[in-house]
């Protein structure tokens, strides 16, 4: 019988297994297809060079496509050169000069830094002597290729979001073959029975009378111990879930997006939650925070100027006379990663001294358009991560008292100090 | 050597096994399973089906509830973020703590705005870093709820500006018509506030400013006045002194600068083993005081013989000099004899003080001082004291004279509670212009017509000049909580000057700072450097004294004439180290904090010696006796306490109780010792009423003298020597049975088949010096603040339930009658073989890497059985959610539950230190040896990567001892101070050791300057 079972469903795993393959290849392709198609004309490595120099000095005020404290740099080179020359000297070159240092640039009087200047409000570009012509070259070409960042990343993501692929074959369809055939398991399990009573009654054989199979002791008992070993799964599960919030995603009074600010915008993100490597606390910035970008820039790409007006609001700020008011509100941003009060947390400890990146923690928070909570923020899940990471433990000299463990990794019988060996899971270290 | 007793309590009561028993918290079996709802559902002592099914339907619903939906939570953030808040981090404040003349240089830690601890200024010249249990406990003042939340008049609110025009409007017309106005304030030592004061009574040239100090030193003020013709206290060096003679002054507890001289003293009495001295002090008094249970000898002698030992004193040593003595006091004691010997020996060395509030008595103690030439080599003018400043006579003038006296401002003071007939003053402030500008609400306050509240300390701009020339300032470190005022402001306003009190100040420091000091040159950075640093000193004033020593015969004819011996039984009045004069009574932590020497507290009562013992003693510690006291036309009921060491018909009782209008009807308990003032307290009659009451008494809660383990007499665990034993033997007293020196007795006997732990980073490990240790209470109140240990009022500590961590352990030894005392501190010892971890069934307890005894409370299910096991008992467990349950009415609670901290209201709340967990109801807690501190400075070591540096974490109590009696550091750093005394202190032993627990807090012998005399003195027991 089960062996009958097996037979028919296992085809129709891997058909269905196969057929979710073919279409997953099928759109990896295609975007890979895309993006070679793109990467073809340019040096990849100079536009990898570039998108690491635009991310490290450029991000923080510009963005390739959109306004934001400077201007959107896509085509600049083609903007400067298109000027033609000035006092001698062609487009491009004064464009190098503008990034080194527009300072000069500005006192030397050329037009087009005169107007970008004015048109910014006075607001003087940075300097930044540092930059090679190559780094300026590769950051040029990055912003005018600047569409490749898009590149689809093929990642699970938690919470319970589906791949496309999934979303192509849902799993209800799989629920709803799987119950078919088990009617028909039923169905022919019945039929071969009765044949076989039919057969032995033609052959005068004595038979039991037919029993049900909901009236079968052994079956009602199996299902006893199935439902009852179910229930206490359950109980467990819940239990041991209640209180804890993985994947809540709460409305917040802005929509704000990190997807946007950290994603697409690059913005470091202890930009805003400088406490991070300092504090226990990664702070949620103050309205003011909010304030130094958004005096300038006045409109978003997905909401426009309805959820930007909402700082002014709380900020008290008119943007029409640019004065603040005497009536600011703070935002009250519900809050997502709750931990409870006997649990000490400190983000400097992971931050500063670990090392840890946010996203280890937080999820994929630069592709969130509404951040939820990624990680289960369980005591195993903390547990688990102590035993696992590795402490800095050469090149930070607080370590150098542990001669024990130094002289163990000396001798190679040691590989690396986890968190755990120097007690990073014990009562203590977070409860107090 | 003469075998020693030692014991705690009552002589003798160690042998009583069953009263230990009662003194068991976990003894109690009338605990009602859910906090007092039960009690409401159900009065049967047996639970009932239906009591049953009502409680299984509550938890049933009250699961249900809680498994509903998370609450969501907001963050808030700031609107502008102030630059020097990062949310989560400390910040701390240099500050000064002035409460009348008391001044402690601190630093206030706020968090997020709010002051939450307060720890000692280490570059204070004048307190060396420590803290007092009131300063600490201030931060409870600055949240209190009967705080005004504005200014009043007839007790309706009303606004600053209509409050300022009708005072300026009424004092001016005062004025015109001459009639008497006063400021009466305490003791103020702020130079600003005093020109403000000044400013005012140029405005109304009829003003008086009168300072008054509730627990009055006019005496020692007169009698310098008249010898030396400076109303000042001198410069006392206890560190220059080699012998310390002193006669009822509590210097180590409540006398004028209790901090500064215990930091002085002790440091002269830190043993150095390569170069052992240390001072001597010998105490003549009637009462215990703190002072008199640290000292090397202790005369104990009747109320009105304290004043004629001076008068002996006197003869005796002027007998040696040569000089002409006075009339004979009819006093003498072969005790007094050796003492003057001693003083006459060390003459130019020693000090004489005295605590008694006459001024005939010090002018002859500074004619003593005098013959010794103790002035100017240990008594100094150089930098007078100006702490004490109250003047007897003009407040009696103005008590007189009320119906004079057309206006009356009142700051920094509670003059109807502590004046002896305060009622009546009261009374008459109903028909003046009566201004109280104080920050609650008190007996005085009730009385003013109106109330101008002013900020607390933490709120304020503030200087102070406790000692001439040195300077300390205040700064706010909280914005205010309330529509309030500074008092320096207010009269600044009413004079006409509508400065703010800071730009008043500063104006005041360019005029006359810049110019006293020669540190820094411009205004600007003086400014800066003083508010970063808290205190400054500048130049020494030229004080300049002409010495008269005329009047000796006359002084002491007028002490004759009034100390005779009058009766049976004397009264003595005296102030409790942590009580204080009791205007800052309304306050949970100093309430709960157990006197030093009788472990009472909540209440005062009647103290007196053993002698009447068979008399007034219920030997069980649980209930007293009540006696009824009648002191010329008062009479009075309170429950009588007895106490070795106090002669035969002394009865002390101390101020600061009796309070009628606070807070919390909990802060109004005794009677108030201030009506007694001005009447004859040598003769008072005490009649037993038949009825006693139980007394909030600690002494014999969580005793280590298990009698089934052999008692006091088999279990060590206090160690004391002589000095000139120890200058013998470096190991004397720290013995282990027979007299086995601690060291050989540990190799023999302490192996063990088991291994040990391995600890491979840290150590940590504290060491305590029990010589060093005067059992101030500073670290209890401390570790209150730091770990939000709750408050459990009265009732509970009957029960044994007192919540502290901390706690000072006293002990006495040698002589019955007069025994000497040893305070031990006493917290979670860290066992490294710890008997509380193998028993819990949920290993909530259990020792970490770095040899801490950890508690996780989340864990704990609340069996007790650690508690049990601990042979220190320094568990606790927590019978009530005592920081507040919002979800229960607090009438639920009213039959067990005291709210006495008041942790419900969001107000109080404000005090709780974030790092450290509210523990709530069924779990046990216990010293964590501040684990927060310690995770703190490891995590700030590894975020600059630097290997962690000894002394870089400090324990609060550490932090809060004004005699740097407790270390705390990492074993394994062989550099650290804690490695050295384990390793290389012969002093060094732990509590009970020879049962195996290897503590991780240790302790050092305590060390007595004892000579032969006194060995000598040792009288045969009374209770063998």
């Amino acid at each position: 019988m089960t062996n009958f079972l097996r037979s028919i469903t296992k085809p129709t795993f891997q058909v269905n297994r196969h057929l979710s393959l073919i279409a997953l290849t099928i759109l990896l392709n295609l975007f890979a297809f895309s993006a070679f198609s793109q990467a073809a004309n340019i040096d990849m490595v100079k536009w990898k060079a570039g998108k690491a120099a635009f991310k490290n000095n450029c991000a923080s005020c510009h963005n390739p496509l959109v306004k934001g404290t400077g201007p959107a740099l896509a085509g600049s080179l083609e903007r400067w050169t298109a000027e033609g020359k000035h006092q001698g000297i062609d487009g491009k070159t004064w464009l190098y000069r503008w990034i080194k240092n527009n300072n000069e640039v500005r006192a030397a009087g050329n037009p087009r830094g005169l107007k970008i200047f004015g048109e910014y409000a006075g607001v003087a570009m940075n300097a930044f002597p540092s930059l090679t012509d190559a780094d300026i070259d590769g950051i040029l070409l990055y912003v005018d290729n600047s569409a490749m960042n898009t590149e689809a990343k093929v990642e699970p993501t938690a919470g319970g979001k589906t791949t496309e692929a999934d979303a192509e074959f849902p799993t209800w369809i799989l629920f709803v073959i799987i119950g078919l055939l088990i009617a028909m398991v039923f169905a022919l399990n019945r039929l071969s029975g009765s044949l076989y009573r039919l057969t032995k009654e033609s052959q005068g054989e004595s038979v039991h009378p037919f029993i049900p199979f909901y009236k079968n002791r052994r079956i009602i008992i199996l299902c006893g111990i199935v439902a009852t070993v179910f229930f206490f799964y359950l109980l467990i599960q819940n239990a041991t879930a209640l209180g804890r919030q993985q994947g809540y995603q709460p409305e917040q009074p802005i929509k704000f997006s990190h997807a946007l600010h950290a994603g697409k915008h690059q913005i470091d993100c202890q930009y805003c939650h400088s406490s991070a490597s300092k504090s226990k606390h990664a702070n949620i910035p103050s309205v003011s925070t909010c304030m130094n970008c958004h005096k300038v820039v006045q409109k978003g790409p997905v909401y426009g100027t309805e959820e930007i007006a909402k700082i002014y609001k709380y900020a008290d700020y008119n943007i029409d006379t640019k004065v603040y008011g005497s009536n600011p509100k703070a935002v009250e941003w519900t809050r997502i990663h709750n931990l409870p009060d006997h649990v000490f947390f400190s983000h400097a400890q992971h931050v500063k001294a670990g090392g840890v990146k946010c996203q280890t923690c937080h999820g994929p928070v630069q592709e969130m358009e509404e951040v939820y909570q990624y990680a289960p923020l369980s005591m195993g899940w903390c547990i688990n991560c102590h035993r696992q990471t590795e402490v800095n433990f050469d090149g930070n000299k607080y370590y150098s008292i542990y001669e024990k463990y130094h002289k163990a990794k000396a001798e190679g019988k040691m590989k690396g100090v986890t968190v755990e060996d120097i007690g990073g899971t014990e009562c203590q270290k977070c409860h107090y | 050597m003469k075998e020693t007793k030692i014991w705690k309590g009552l002589p003798g009561f160690e042998n009583q096994i069953e009263e230990q028993a009662n003194s068991n918290e976990f003894a109690d079996s009338s605990v009602p399973a859910l906090g007092g709802i039960t009690e409401s559902i159900s009065t049967e002592t047996n639970t009932g089906r239906r009591d049953f099914l009502k409680m299984l339907g509550f938890s049933l619903s009250a699961a249900a509830l809680a498994s509903c939906k998370m609450p969501i939570k907001k963050s808030i953030p700031y609107i502008f973020k102030p630059e020097d808040i990062t949310p989560g981090m400390a910040n701390y404040y240099a500050s000064s703590y002035v409460d009348g003349g008391d001044y402690i240089s601190v630093l206030v830690k706020t968090r997020e705005g709010r002051p939450i601890m307060i720890e000692g200024n280490k570059q204070s010249s004048l307190t060396n870093g420590g803290t007092s249990s009131q300063a600490i406990a201030s931060l409870l003042n600055l949240y209190n709820t009967a705080r005004f939340a504005g200014p009043k008049k007839g007790g309706a609110d009303i606004s600053w500006a209509s409050l300022d025009t009708d005072i300026s409007s009424q004092l001016q017309n005062i004025s015109t018509a001459s009639g008497r106005i006063v400021i009466l304030t305490g003791t103020i030592i702020s130079p600003t506030t005093k020109a403000a004061i000044a400013g005012f009574k140029l405005k109304y040239p009829t003003a008086e400013h009168i300072q008054y100090d509730a627990i009055s030193y006019d005496g020692i003020l007169s009698a310098n006045e008249k010898t030396f013709g400076l109303r000042a206290i001198p410069n006392y060096r206890f560190d220059q002194a080699e012998l310390i003679v002193s006669v009822a002054a509590d210097f180590l507890g409540t006398w004028i600068s209790p901090l500064e001289y215990t930091a002085a003293y002790t440091a002269k009495r830190q043993v150095d083993p390569k170069n052992p001295t240390m001072s001597r002090h010998i105490q003549i008094e009637s009462m215990f005081t703190l002072a008199g249970s640290n000292a090397d000898k202790r005369i104990p002698v009747s109320v009105t013989e304290e004043s004629q030992a001076v008068i002996t004193l006197y003869n005796l040593i002027a007998n040696k000099a040569g000089v002409a003595s006075v009339e004979n006091a009819g006093f003498s004691n072969k005790e007094i004899d050796s003492v003057a010997n001693e003083l006459w020996n060390a003459r130019g060395k020693s000090m004489l003080l005295c605590g008694l509030n006459d001024a005939n008595v010090q002018i002859l103690v500074n004619g003593i001082n005098n013959m010794l030439g103790n002035y100017n080599a240990t008594i100094l003018w150089d930098r007078p004291s100006y702490q004490k400043q109250g003047n007897d006579t003009a407040v009696a003038n103005l008590v007189a004279n009320m119906s004079g006296v057309k206006a009356i401002l009142m700051a920094e003071c509670n003059p109807v509670y502590s004046l002896a007939n305060g009622v009546k003053f009261g009374a008459a402030l109903k028909n003046t212009l009566s201004v109280y500008l104080g920050e609650r609400r008190n007996e005085t306050s009730e009385n003013c017509k109106y109330i101008a509240p002013t900020h607390s300390w933490l709120e304020s701009w503030n200087d102070a000049e406790p000692k001439a020339g040195i300077i300390g300032t205040t700064q706010p470190s909280i914005s205010p909580l309330f529509d309030t005022r500074q008092y320096g402001e207010s009269i600044l306003k009413w004079s006409g000057n509508n400065d703010s009190y800071y730009d008043f100040m500063h104006a005041y420091w360019v005029s006359t700072i810049l110019p006293s000091q020669t540190k820094y040159a411009t205004i600007t950075t003086l400014w800066d450097n003083t508010i970063q640093d808290g205190e400054i000193i500048c130049n020494a004033p030229t004080i300049a004294v002409t010495p008269n020593f005329t009047t000796m015969s006359e002084a002491s004819a007028k002490v004759k004439s009034t100390s005779g011996k009058k009766g049976n039984f004397q009264l003595k009045l005296y102030e409790k180290v942590s009580i204080g004069n009791g205007l800052s009574t309304d306050n949970p932590w100093l309430q709960e904090v157990p006197d030093p020497l009788s472990k009472v507290t909540w209440e005062n009562y009647l103290v007196t010696g053993i002698s009447d013992e068979k008399y007034f003693h219920n030997p069980d510690h649980k209930k007293f006796k009540v006696a009824e006291v009648t002191v010329g036309v008062n009479k009075f009921k309170l429950p009588v306490y007895c106490m070795p060491g106090i002669p035969e018909g002394v009865f002390a009782m101390s101020y600061g109780y009796g309070r009628t209008i606070t807070a919390n009807e909990e802060f109004q308990r005794g009677y108030n010792a201030y009506q007694l003032l001005g009447t004859d307290l040598s003769n008072i009659t005490v009649t037993l009423t038949g009825e006693e009451v139980p007394l909030a008494c600690t002494q014999i809660h969580h005793l280590l003298t298990h009698q089934g383990l052999g008692g006091m007499k088999t279990r060590h665990i206090i160690k004391e020597t002589t000095l000139a034993e120890y200058k013998k033997n470096k190991e004397s007293g720290n013995v282990i049975g027979e007299e086995v020196p601690r060291k050989a007795w540990i190799e023999e006997h302490l192996t063990t088949l088991y291994p040990g732990h391995t600890y491979n980073g840290h150590h940590w490990k504290m060491v305590i010096d029990l010589n060093s240790c005067t059992g101030c209470n500073a670290c209890v109140v401390a570790c209150n603040a730091e770990n939000n240990v709750p408050v459990v009022g009265r009732d509970q500590v009957i029960r044994s339930r007192e919540m502290h961590w901390l706690r000072i352990d006293k002990y006495y030894t040698g002589d019955e009658n007069n025994p000497q005392v040893t305070f031990q501190p006493m917290m979670c010892q860290h066992c490294d073989n710890a008997p509380c971890e193998n028993v819990c069934p949920v290993a909530a307890t259990n020792h970490s890497t770095e040899g801490i005894n950890q508690m996780a409370y989340n864990r704990c299910i609340g069996t007790r059985y650690c508690a049990n096991n601990c042979p220190y008992k320094v568990r606790r467990f927590n019978w009530y959610d005592y920081a507040g349950n919002d979800s229960f009415d607090k009438k639920y609670y009213t039959n067990n539950y005291t709210d006495s901290l008041g942790m419900q209201e969001p107000l109080v709340r404000m005090v709780l230190n974030p790092d450290v967990t509210v523990r709530s109801r069924g779990v046990i807690e216990k010293c964590s040896m501040c684990t927060q501190r310690i995770q703190a400075g490891k995590l700030e070591a590894k975020k600059v990567g630097e290997p962690l540096k000894d002394g870089a974490i400090r324990t609060a109590c550490q932090n809060a001892c004004p005699a740097n009696a407790i270390q705390f550091g990492d074993y394994n750093n062989k550099e650290s101070i804690v490695a050295d005394l384990i390793d290389h202190n012969e002093r060094t032993f732990g509590v009970i050791e020879e049962i195996h627990t290897l503590p991780n807090v240790m302790y050092l012998t305590k060390i007595r300057n004892k000579t032969a005399i006194d060995e000598f003195n040792f009288t045969e027991s009374l209770f063998d």
